[in-house]
């Protein structure tokens, strides 16, 4: 168990930079996800950590110790591949001993791990198998029973659902969370699935085109998106445009907001004037028949889904603009119909606004 | 906060090289380095160097213009030409149609019929010619069945027998190729052309032909370059008929008064053709390249008895002709006789009497042979291994050097090496060594080709995984990657095997009495009329090849040969 620290690190591919000045620490213990779109980096920063890759710029540190030029063999690491990588000559008991035996451990003690590794993830039985004709749920625990039976400082997680089926990705997800508590190893999981990020993390590190864009936990992630990019990354986010000006009548830090035809008053973290994005997620709309107050937009039902537990509204405003908005009507209460005239009550301040370049929050709920 | 590439702060060269680790991997290229500088690079240089070199030791150019004035030297680079392109011209009209027809019916016998094919064309380089003397010489089997018949036939000498023998032979490389092509080609696209109104031979020429064009013309090539670089076979039927190679051959032998700068200079000028006719074929295709899908191959159509027997029949009659020679050798090998003269009935003598007399070729082709091809094995593992999974510059460099003994015909590569080699700092002509480099310098694209292959099929990660569980790059690569390799490595390695046991035109050069090889025998008893002897020594060839061929079979299941 370790934590790891980041001093300003930065890899090159070629020209350019596929991690670009990443400047973070990891706590002991703690479940770190690097979320981003394919090709943000996110798995290079991965390899970099296993020393798979050498970064250019800056120090990588397990604890107090500068491991840039420790080759891999000698992090004392954990790692699970995307592809499973399960040693297609070896039995399962052979894949799983593998380390311990690189480790030179007694054969007694290997057995012994193996076989506790093996019923962690409840594959004790089949331990003779050759693994090639299994399932990928079976390989990818046959993984990950081989990378946590060695103790490894580091666990690191390279998509290792994604090949899954979505059943499957949710029950496996959950045992990696539970094991990963029980254990206390200090885990690097990647992923592009931002509800799978959201379900097993402490923290989350959101990367685009090489950049850390935002470090928080999922709940913080999902409600004060640092810049555009999160929100809409993260979630369903409409983006909509509108203006902001200083309020004469107060403080320096109260704004009035023009926004789809309604002027509405917002205290600001900061002094600014200009053009804002809002960022409101489908839940902080208000549908009703009738305009329940002087703020209400009018629109008209696109399309209506029926979801279940909710229903997805695609609303068209008088702008011309389609907005998402997630409804959850009780028991009684009937739907809109497609066409339908209807009211759109924004809940404005719940939102995140941003400048006009959507990189920097100019408005959120709650505390900076 | 978005990146942008700075690309006045990406590091440079030398700070990336200083950022390299050190590892295995490092201490394996360097190595490689070190071999193909000494082996291919320098020779090639030292060759080429040579060529430029005056009777007096100064500089000269006159041995390229002796070249071009003197129509002794340039008439055999125009009948180099004419006979290899004759002889790829037949091999494609041979090799073509029997492809198809094997893979697109249910003939019978078909893996009889690709054995046959596969044995004719890894007989040694001069069996073909050396048993169509023995059938169809001024003396032969069937020149004397059908004088007796009362009918003049020309017998095999000649160039027309050059060509023919170099079209039997060099044929099966036209079917491999293109039967590899046929199998893979999509073929909704033949149906979108039947369904469009095609006829079935309009559709062959409009689809399908075009479509395998690309793969025919690498046939194509390596029956060129076959031919172009081949030795034994113009040689014995030559009589008279000047190639390349047995011009570049006898102006280095000096007791044939020789002049081996001009053997330099007829060596690059040998090289400068192979190349140009290899990238022009990699010209012609990179214009004409389809990428196939191939989601749906083709079905092979069931037949009713009769054209099932016809078809049978039809590809079996070159399929036969084409192995007739190593039959005759196995047959001759066998025939009783006293001194170099045969009688009627069987016998063991010829065995008898090689093993009597030069048991020595063969214990040098066996030992020279195993040794060579460990080398390959290892070396070829460990080089496709840079040039696959290490890619940088460094290993691309690789990548070209070791290719071009592949288009250096084997009397320039025997010439180059020993020029470089002849001579302080380091002497190896007249040791067993030099054959064993040679050999492992001209075999070893085979090996490194399909373990290339292989290796591009093997998941990165499983050695990722090993490598992060706790061992090192080097353990990592001989528990995992080279183990799960093994069995793709062998279709390449039985091919640098076959080729090596065979090996007549750099031994050759290169060897001294005491180091002869079985070719090297065959080679001299046939010049010297003991074709009993020579035969008996052919067929232990023939038998070594086609166990190992049984074996590679065997052991790589359905994976086949990939040639």
């Amino acid at each position: 168990m370790s934590s790891v620290v980041f001093n300003h690190v930065t890899k090159y591919f070629g020209e350019n930079k596929a991690v670009n000045d990443a400047h973070f620490s990891i706590e002991e213990g703690e479940f770190f996800t690097l979320l981003g779109p394919s090709g943000c980096g996110k798995t290079t920063l991965l390899r970099t950590i296993a020393g798979f890759y050498r970064n250019e710029e800056g120090d990588i540190y397990f604890g107090d110790r500068v491991i840039n030029d420790v080759p891999t063999h000698e992090r004392n690491i954990g790692m699970v591949f995307q592809n499973y990588a399960i040693f297609p000559h070896l039995s399962v008991f052979d894949n799983v001993a593998y380390g311990l035996r690189a480790r030179k451990m007694g054969k007694k003690e290997i057995e012994t791990k193996v076989m506790e590794a093996l019923e962690m993830v409840e594959l004790s039985h089949l331990r003779d198998r050759i693994p090639s004709n299994m399932s990928g749920g079976q390989q990818q625990r046959i993984a990950l029973a081989r990378a946590i039976v060695i103790r490894p400082a580091l666990l690191l997680m390279d998509e290792p659902l994604s090949n899954l089926d979505a059943k499957l990705r949710v029950k496996m997800r959950t045992d990696i969370r539970q094991l990963q508590k029980e254990l206390n190893i200090t885990t690097i999981y990647v992923t592009h699935d931002q509800e799978e990020a959201l379900a097993v993390s402490d923290r989350i590190a959101v990367l685009n085109e090489g950049v850390i864009q935002q470090i928080a936990t999922p709940q913080q992630i999902y409600q004060y998106p640092h810049n555009r990019f999160v929100a809409n990354f993260i979630g369903t986010s409409n983006f909509v445009e509108g203006s902001c000006e200083k309020d004469p009548d107060s403080s320096e830090h109260a704004g009035i907001i023009q926004l789809l035809g309604t002027t509405r008053k917002l205290s600001l973290h900061k002094p600014y004037e200009g053009k804002v994005v809002f960022a409101i997620r489908p839940e902080q709309v208000h549908l009703s028949g009738e305009p329940a107050s002087n703020h209400t937009v009018q629109g008209t039902v696109k399309s209506v889904s029926f979801l279940g537990d909710k229903v997805s509204y695609l609303i068209t405003l008088p702008d011309g603009s389609v907005m998402d908005v997630h409804d959850y009507p009780g028991k009684s209460q009937h739907l809109f119909r497609e066409k339908q005239s209807l009211f759109l009550d924004i809940q404005l301040e719940r939102t995140v606004m941003y400048d006009s370049t959507g990189q920097e929050v100019i408005y959120h709920a709650g505390e900076a | 906060m978005l990146a942008r590439p700075n690309p006045a702060g990406a590091p440079t060269v030398k700070q990336r090289l200083l950022l390299t680790r050190w590892d295995f991997w490092t201490f394996v290229t360097f190595c490689v380095y070190i071999f193909m500088l000494a082996f291919i690079v320098y020779p090639l240089v030292s060759l080429f160097f040579n060529s430029f070199v005056s009777k007096d030791g100064g500089f000269t150019l006159q041995n390229y213009l002796n070249f071009f004035k003197v129509k002794y030297y340039h008439q055999a680079l125009l009948n180099s030409f004419l006979v290899s392109s004759l002889a790829t011209v037949l091999a494609i009209l041979i090799g073509t149609p029997l492809a198809y027809i094997a893979t697109r019916y249910d003939i019978k016998f078909k893996g009889l019929m690709r054995l046959m094919v596969i044995m004719s064309l890894l007989s040694p380089p001069f069996i073909g010619a050396y048993s169509w003397i023995l059938l169809m010489g001024n003396n032969g089997f069937i020149t004397k069945f059908i004088r007796e018949l009362g009918i003049q036939i020309p017998s095999i000498y000649g160039w027309h027998g050059i060509v023919i023998v170099f079209a039997l032979q060099f044929y099966p490389h036209i079917f491999l190729y293109v039967s590899g092509a046929l199998k893979t080609i999509d073929t909704s696209l033949e149906e979108a052309s039947e369904s469009l109104g095609m006829t079935a031979w309009r559709r062959l020429r409009t689809v399908t032909l075009p479509l395998i064009f690309p793969t025919l013309s690498a046939g194509a090539l390596m029956v060129f370059m076959a031919s172009f670089a081949d030795f034994g076979t113009p040689m014995l039927l030559g009589q008279g008929y000047k190639v390349l190679p047995i011009l570049a051959y006898e102006q280095f032998v000096s007791e044939m008064g020789g002049n081996p700068a001009m053997a330099s200079t007829l060596s690059v000028i040998m090289i400068f053709f192979s190349t140009i006719i290899l990238f022009s074929q990699r010209y012609f295709v990179s214009r004409k390249n389809y990428s196939m899908t191939g989601m749906r191959t083709p079905v092979v159509k069931k037949l009713k008895p009769m054209p099932k027997v016809l078809l049978t029949v039809l590809v079996f009659i070159p399929a036969s002709i084409s192995i007739l020679p190593q039959l005759t050798v196995l047959v001759t090998s066998f025939l009783a006789k006293s001194g170099p003269v045969f009688h009627r009935g069987f016998s063991l003598d010829s065995y008898k009497e090689i093993f009597f007399r030069v048991p020595k070729a063969i214990l040098n082709t066996y030992s020279y042979s195993v040794l060579s091809i460990i080398i390959m094995v290892i070396a070829g593992m460990l080089i496709a291994y840079l040039l696959v999974r290490r890619k940088n510059k460094l290993t691309a460099f690789i990548d070209g050097i070791v290719m071009i003994p592949y288009i250096m015909p084997g009397t320039v590569l025997g010439i180059s090496l020993i020029i470089a080699f002849n001579k302080p700092p380091i002497v190896l002509t007249g040791t067993w060594v030099i054959l064993v480099i040679a050999y492992v310098v001209r075999k070893i694209p085979y090996t490194i080709r399909s373990s290339t292959a292989v290796l591009h099929q093997l998941d990165r990660s499983v050695e990722e995984a090993s490598v992060s569980l706790g061992v090192p790059p080097m353990k990592t690569f001989f528990k995992t990657t080279g183990r799960l390799m093994a069995p793709g490595v062998m279709s390449g390695a039985i091919l640098s095997w076959i080729t090596t046991i065979n090996e007549l035109s750099s031994t050759l050069v290169l060897y001294y009495g005491a180091t002869a090889t079985i070719s090297v025998t065959i080679y001299s008893e046939v010049f010297t009329s003991n074709y009993g002897t020579g035969a008996a020594l052919a067929s232990i060839l023939t038998l070594t090849t086609l166990v190992s061929l049984l074996i590679a079979n065997k052991l790589s299941g359905s994976r086949g040969l990939s040639l």
